[in-house]
């Protein structure tokens, strides 16, 4: 599921081996190890996932007991290689697999709804909030977002419009502005404008594939699945580099420590604890407590265009 | 524990690499050249060819003398059986992924290995997944920007 195809938001050291909801810490297989004794435990990789099968097996190695550390400093470089369409045949697939995730890993009969909530306060490395779980005779989940809700907003303005309903129409008028003015107006570049446009457009599309793999994925699945991307901010220098990418990384280490690093994360929950810049690891404990929402399905998402899934030439 | 500033006396763990290839052969090679150029040499790199005929075998050819190198053929498709299969030809105690569309800093093995032996508790490590040069086209541009898989928070230093 997930959501954002994108960023995890991981800190270096051991992850929360719960996750919020149906979004739980994973590894990539594009850089990831694991202990073979491990693997042949759980079984491997699960043949039915289309995608997400480094997510699945993630949450197999987490429920086994055993722990996911994340060291940033063991770095992959990814190439891209990608035509629009490959693009868009890779996003439906993710929506495809997360809701055989989905259904996989989260208990029947809820209905789940998240939003994203990338505020201090929340400790999930994804940035997600469970706004509810309730319970439905649809099993399924919903995540609130910009992007639905101007589609949904303009869909029930036009029908409040066609109703009579006039005041109820601009209401929802107003609404679906707002979302969209969100979604498109947050990674709006004033210095490229039409780069701005043609990027969002792309991104429109992308996730159109990317809801609908997700609903037609649910269907085959007997569960109501609606996903969605998270909408962030530009990322800094457009670039998607890390700073310490190398030659080319440009601007990033032009920003102050302050801005570029989050609190440092010392003193786990049980007594371990990592320092912020060496990584020295001292008196590992059992894990770190991430106060998850109960209840604890799990399933997550994402997984990156590029990767070599839908293998096809010129993807 | 001790923490980790003295890590000598402990027994190395041997790491096994699982590539999982399909037509791509140019990236094969690429990938194989920065697995030749680790600080720490795995135990050995296992090609699991899904598919692409010869064109894999010659790809690998030329690391056969600078890596420990495996090519097996993986009829069944799909990458979930590839990798599977890797997994039962791993012979190293840790096995390490990587695409074939990726390139692995040097380090890559060294780091990715070492907390392995710090916490007998931790069962898969991860690592941070960076955005090559997206070139001129918009999609790259836009798969740079918003669908690299990035595991790290925006902005954290490794």
């Amino acid at each position: 599921m997930i959501i954002d195809i994108t960023k995890s938001g991981y800190r270096k050291g051991y992850l929360p081996r719960e996750g919020v909801g149906v979004f739980h810490p994973f590894f990539a297989t594009a850089n990831a190890a694991f202990r073979r004794d491990a693997l042949l435990e759980v079984g491997g990789f699960d043949p039915r996932c289309a995608t997400g099968e480094d997510i699945d097996l993630s949450i197999r190695i987490a429920a086994s007991g055993r722990e996911l550390w994340f060291e940033p400093s063991a770095r992959v470089t990814h190439h891209h290689r990608s035509t629009l369409r490959g693009l868009l045949r890779q996003w439906f697939g993710y929506g495809l697999g997360h809701a055989y995730l989905f259904r996989k890993h989260s208990p029947r009969r809820r209905l789940e709804l998240y939003r994203y909530d990338l505020s201090a306060a929340n400790p999930s490395p994804f940035g997600i909030r469970r706004v509810a779980s309730l319970p439905s005779p649809v099993h399924g989940m919903v995540f609130l977002s910009s992007y639905h809700g101007m589609h949904a907003g303009a869909a029930l303005a036009a029908g409040a419009f066609l109703g009579g309903w006039t005041a109820a129409g601009w209401l929802l008028t107003a609404g679906a502005a707002a979302c969209a003015a969100w979604y498109f107006g947050i990674r709006f570049d004033p210095r490229r404008p039409a780069r701005s446009v043609a990027l969002s457009g792309i991104r429109w599309i992308a996730d159109a594939a990317y809801v609908l793999g997700g609903l037609l994925g649910g269907l085959r699945e007997g569960v109501l699945y609606l996903e969605a991307t998270r909408t962030r901010r530009r990322p800094r220098q457009g670039s998607g580099r890390h700073p310490d990418a190398g030659p080319g990384a440009s601007d990033g280490s032009r920003r102050t420590a302050a801005a570029a690093r989050g609190p440092s994360r010392v003193g786990r929950a049980s007594g371990g604890s990592v320092t912020a810049s060496g990584g020295s690891v001292t008196a590992p404990g059992r894990r770190p407590s991430w106060p998850s929402p109960r209840g604890g399905i799990l399933a997550p998402l994402q997984g990156f265009a590029g990767r070599n899934r839908p293998r096809r030439p010129g993807v | 524990m001790n923490g980790g500033s003295d890590p000598g006396s402990r027994p190395t763990a041997t790491a096994s690499v699982v590539v999982v290839t399909k037509d791509r052969p140019r990236e094969l090679a690429r990938l194989l050249g920065s697995l030749a150029r680790q600080t720490a040499r795995p135990h050995e790199v296992i090609v699991v060819d899904n598919g692409s005929g010869p064109a894999a075998a010659s790809a690998a050819a030329p690391f056969r003398d600078s890596l420990p190198l495996r090519l097996v053929t993986e009829t069944a498709p799909g990458i979930p059986a590839a990798r599977n299969r890797g997994i039962h030809e791993a012979r190293g105690d840790l096995v390490l992924f990587i695409d074939d569309d990726c390139e692995a800093d040097p380090r890559w093995v060294e780091r990715l290995v070492r907390p392995f032996a710090r916490d007998p508790h931790i069962g898969a490590v991860g690592g941070e997944i960076l955005s090559g040069d997206p070139g001129r086209g918009l999609v790259e541009a836009f798969c740079a920007d918003e669908t690299l898989l990035r595991m790290g928070r925006d902005g954290d230093a490794p």
